[in-house]
């Protein structure tokens, strides 16, 4: 087998140092570059508004500047360099199509506050979008506010607050439930919309059923799970624990980041949803920009509408669009503006260029690699779980051949590739592995060979192809140095 | 065992060859994919969605769509509350590398130090500006700052009162109820001086009490003016126990007292270096003070080194994260804003202190020509507020707004911005480096015809 070897370029400016810092590249004398005149003359700063003492901030050539940031960025890893199987991710391919419409001056150059008439072919797209997702969800109505999946579960969760502020059951009902299996960002989303979370346990990768249903009672306002879960095991009682939550009252929410395996299979609705998030950055291909923005939208049932966030789009009879401020009962804003617009538009010309028949065929292959990849794999790791069917990750467990899974993690960056490891924390010196639809079937079989090899491997020399070999984390939590003045670069 | 039945539908953004999927259904020793799925009780319908549809044509379609938008770059653009500043070609194109756009929260942090040093550097520069001591690598927007500063007062003070100064923009104070009504919290707000524009310090004295979790207020703030007591209120808000945050405009940091001069603890502004996007994408500044460095939401890079000594950085003090804190976590966010976070610092860099001080002169003096300008147009307020202003100013007058809004239209004119806000309405009138003498002929003339006198 034809194995590309990895090896990042590095830029050495000394032993100690790759790529110096911008502040090491400073050449005081330099004049600032050319900026507009003003038109009124020059106006003072009255002295007490002005600003004392100087920032230290470089001056450098522009050339000076694109070699910096250009070194930097060879010194970096994305989907574009190589396949990047990150569970819990969905890195698959950014079609460059989609830039290149967030890029027209059309789109991108519209300012938040422009009024309606002069923006109806943005208002349009985000209109259809809309409805592509809410046919998608099954849901009623849908806010495209959210910029990322943890700010529609926040929105999801207030939503849940106001419907049961408005029933007057807001003081018995303090509790969500999430299953061990959830994302971590599940809790901490409950906890910032003030509820208590109540952790479900699970059973054989599942939730467990005798103490979930000890658990709903009229104190429980929703459970909120992910589906599938982060071991890549759909609930297979979902629809009797829908019935369960809706019998003592409750809400349920869908988080959708794993909705990369269902898309154009089940609607989140039809299995007892009554609010589902969505990540556009991840079953809808826009690019995660190493780390952000993304876009969360959220859809719900009718009987939460009204509490989405404002404003809303309605479409008038002569098929013009408007903002709809009328805050009636809804939560109100989460951000400014009308969500993240230039991803909105990547995440439509998505849609639109792979169609409904792509988007299933995304789910079928993700969830056909994830199966074959597991059932090979476990050959050597251990698959907890087994004989279970995986959607569109797994998560397979080093335990068995005695490795550590960061050991493995690290040797792995050799041909390029990087697991999510030690998550969930539910699987000892777990690995995660997503690799999406992406993916060619000699890259997954390269992949699998690696993770087999490395089983046999001496592990503790790894990375020796990166820019830095194994850095030290415990130092850098210790003694944070979080700017270049924690470093010592300070007012000359 | 009979051959399986592999999938054939083909597109170039799949990976997989019905030959492929034959030989995974063979390994898996099933005849279809469908047995997959069979663990899921409901197989749903779907109607109205799109076919797939070449490049070529989705292009062309969305191309004439944007043609249908008026754009602030094609149009002179006088709207007020957020601002447009020209982006440099070397921002876009670093911000356009794949490998960066590309990459994932680099958690693994060997193959992504290109990444992680642009956000120690975007950190760095941005501490700088402020004036403050550490700066997350990033929010999703002003706003979402400012909402999770909220929840960060409160953690650290375990109060519930939040006392808003002064204009805030009111976008920007709906997103705080938002992110208020999570944690309960209540927000009070304080008024404006009804001559100078600048926040009203003795109401907000008033306010101040043993529950009082933060204090905030924004400079410039939402009428233009630049508040000059901020000091005085980041003392007072001291004295009771309560953390002070500002809002602050980041290219006008290069003139005016930063935050960290005025005693801010926590200050939450917009990055630089982006086109608007009809809004958003943006990116949300986050900076605190040393001390509440623990408390702090968001991810942050720290310096570090390899086992030979290199410097080297990585994602640090993780154990404040959702990931690993669930609800106990300082905040839910894991997206974020990052690829905004490296445009900021190349933009910064490029600009360095000069350039950002020349780019705010421009603006003020931009600002102070158009005011000039306007107020001598019969009839018409310029600026309603004596208080010193940057970048924004509210007009008022005896102005028509369905002719005003006709007539700016009809010459192809975006804003000002009809506002009716703290007892104000009028027009704020929004400026940037990008207007031109022309540009303001234009909107007079539109006064003009809108002024009943």
């Amino acid at each position: 087998m034809m194995r590309l070897k990895y090896r990042q370029a590095v830029y050495q400016h000394s032993d100690k140092v790759n790529e110096p810092l911008l502040v090491e590249l400073d050449q005081q004398s330099r004049l600032p570059p050319p900026v507009p005149d003003g038109l009124g003359g020059g106006v003072d700063v009255p002295e007490h508004l002005a600003r004392m003492r100087s920032p230290r901030l470089p001056a450098i050539s522009e050339l000076d500047v694109v070699r910096h940031f250009v070194r930097l960025s060879q010194m970096n890893f994305g989907v574009d360099n190589g396949s990047y199987p990150l569970g819990s991710c969905t890195m698959k391919y950014n079609p460059k199509i989609d830039d290149v419409v967030a890029g027209l001056h059309g789109f991108s150059m519209l300012h938040p506050a422009q009024d309606e008439s002069s923006v109806q072919g943005a208002l349009r797209v985000i209109w259809e979008l809309q409805l592509f997702l809410i046919e998608l969800t099954g849901m009623d109505a849908i806010t495209l506010q959210p910029a990322a999946g943890s700010q529609g579960e926040f929105v999801g969760m207030l939503v849940a607050k106001a419907y049961f502020k408005e029933l007057g059951e807001l003081d018995k009902r303090r509790r969500v439930l999430i299953p061990e299996t959830a994302h971590g960002s599940n809790f901490a989303s409950a906890a910032m919309a003030g509820f208590e979370v109540v952790p479900v346990p699970m059973r054989d990768g599942e939730v467990d059923m005798p103490s979930f249903r000890a658990l709903c009672d009229d104190r429980v306002a929703a459970f909120m799970a992910t589906v599938p879960n982060t071991l890549g095991l759909f609930e297979q009682r979902i629809l009797e624990v829908s019935d369960t939550v809706h019998s003592c009252g409750g809400l349920m929410y869908f988080d959708g980041a794993n909705m990369n395996a269902l898309i154009g299979v089940v609607k989140p609705a039809q299995l007892g949803f009554d609010i589902a998030h969505l990540n556009l950055h991840k079953t809808f291909s826009t690019p995660h920009g190493g780390g952000g923005p993304g876009a969360g939208p959220v859809a719900v049932k009718k009987h939460l509408a009204d509490y989405l966030p404002i404003p809303r789009l309605r479409k008038s009879e002569d098929g013009s669009y408007t903002w709809d401020y009328a805050s009636r009962r809804s939560i109100g804003r989460v951000r400014e503006g009308f969500g993240n617009f230039g991803v909105l538009l990547r995440a439509y010309t998505y849609i639109r260029t792979l169609g409904f028949e792509g988007l299933r065929q995304a789910a079928r292959d993700s969830v056909l690699v994830s199966n074959y990849a597991a059932k090979r794999l476990s050959q050597v790791y251990s698959l907890p779980f087994g004989g279970k069917p995986r959607k569109h990750e797994f998560v397979i467990s080093s335990k068995p051949i005695g490795k550590r899974a960061f050991d493995i993690a690290k040797h792995i960056l050799k041909w390029g590739y990087a697991p999510t490891i030690y998550f969930p924390q539910l699987v000892d010196e777990a690995l995660m592995v997503e690799f999406t639809e992406s993916e060619t079937k000699r890259e997954v079989d390269e992949y699998i060979q690696g993770l087999l090899d490395a089983a046999k491997s001496d592990l503790t020399s790894d990375p020796n192809n990166t820019a830095v070999d194994r850095l030290d984390e415990v130092r850098a939590a210790r003694e944070p140095k979080l700017t270049w003045r924690d470093l010592g670069y300070v007012q000359p | 065992m009979p051959e399986p039945e592999a999938d054939s539908f083909s597109h170039p953004y799949l990976g997989l060859t019905p030959n492929d999927r034959r030989e995974m259904l063979r390994e898996l020793g099933i005849s279809s994919v469908d047995e997959l799925f069979s663990d899921i009780p409901v197989k749903s319908e779907f109607h109205g969605l799109p076919r797939p549809t070449s490049e070529a044509e989705v292009y062309r379609e969305l191309f004439n769509l944007s043609l249908e938008n008026s754009n602030c770059m094609e149009h002179p653009c006088f709207l007020g509350g957020y601002h447009i500043h020209y982006v440099p070609a070397v921002v876009q194109k670093i911000a356009e590398r794949s490998e960066f756009l590309t990459s994932y929260t680099p958690y693994q942090p060997e193959i992504s130090q290109g990444l992680l040093q642009a956000l120690f550097e975007y950190q760095s520069l941005m501490a700088e500006l402020t004036a403050l001591d550490v700066v997350n690598a990033s929010h999703y927007t002003y706003g979402t700052s400012l909402g999770e500063a909220a929840h960060m007062a409160h953690r650290v003070t375990g109060r519930r009162k939040i006392v808003v100064c002064g204009a805030v923009n009111p976008e920007r104070l709906q997103v705080l109820k938002t992110y208020a009504f999570g944690r309960d919290l209540s927000v009070v707000e304080c008024g404006h001086d009804g001559e100078s524009g600048e926040a009203d310090l003795e109401g907000a004295l008033s306010e101040l009490d043993s529950d009082t979790a933060m204090v905030y207020a924004e400079s410039p703030n939402y009428f233009g003016v630049v508040e000059p007591r901020l000091g005085e209120l980041a003392e007072e808000a001291h004295r009771r126990g309560s953390l002070f945050c500002q809002g602050f405009d980041t290219i006008s940091l290069a003139i005016f007292k930063p935050p960290g001069e005025v005693g801010a603890d926590i200050a939450v502004g917009e990055g630089v270096g982006a086109y608007p996007s009809y809004g958003g994408p943006t990116l949300g500044v986050f900076a605190v003070r040393r001390e509440y460095v623990r408390s702090m939401p968001g991810r942050v890079v720290g310096a570090t080194v390899d086992r030979s000594g290199r410097r080297g950085f990585v994602i640090t003090l993780q154990t404040r994260e959702q990931h690993i804190r669930k609800e106990k976590a300082t905040s839910n966010i894991t997206t974020n804003s990052a690829i905004l976070a490296l445009q900021s610092a190349v933009y910064i860099a490029l600009m360095g202190y000069d350039g950002l001080k020349r780019l705010a002169h421009t603006v003020l003096s931009n600002t102070k020509y158009t005011q000039r300008r306007i107020s001598e147009v019969k009839g018409v307020v310029s600026p309603r507020f004596k208080g010193f202003s940057y970048q924004d100013f509210v007009v008022e007058g005896n102005i028509n707004a369905s002719v005003f809004k006709r007539s700016l239209r009809s010459r192809g004119v975006l804003g000002p911005t009809q506002i009716n806000y703290m007892g104000v309405s009028g027009w704020l009138v929004g400026v940037n480096e990008l207007i031109t003498p022309k540009h303001v002929d234009l909107l007079i003339e539109c006064l003009k015809e809108s002024v009943e006198v």
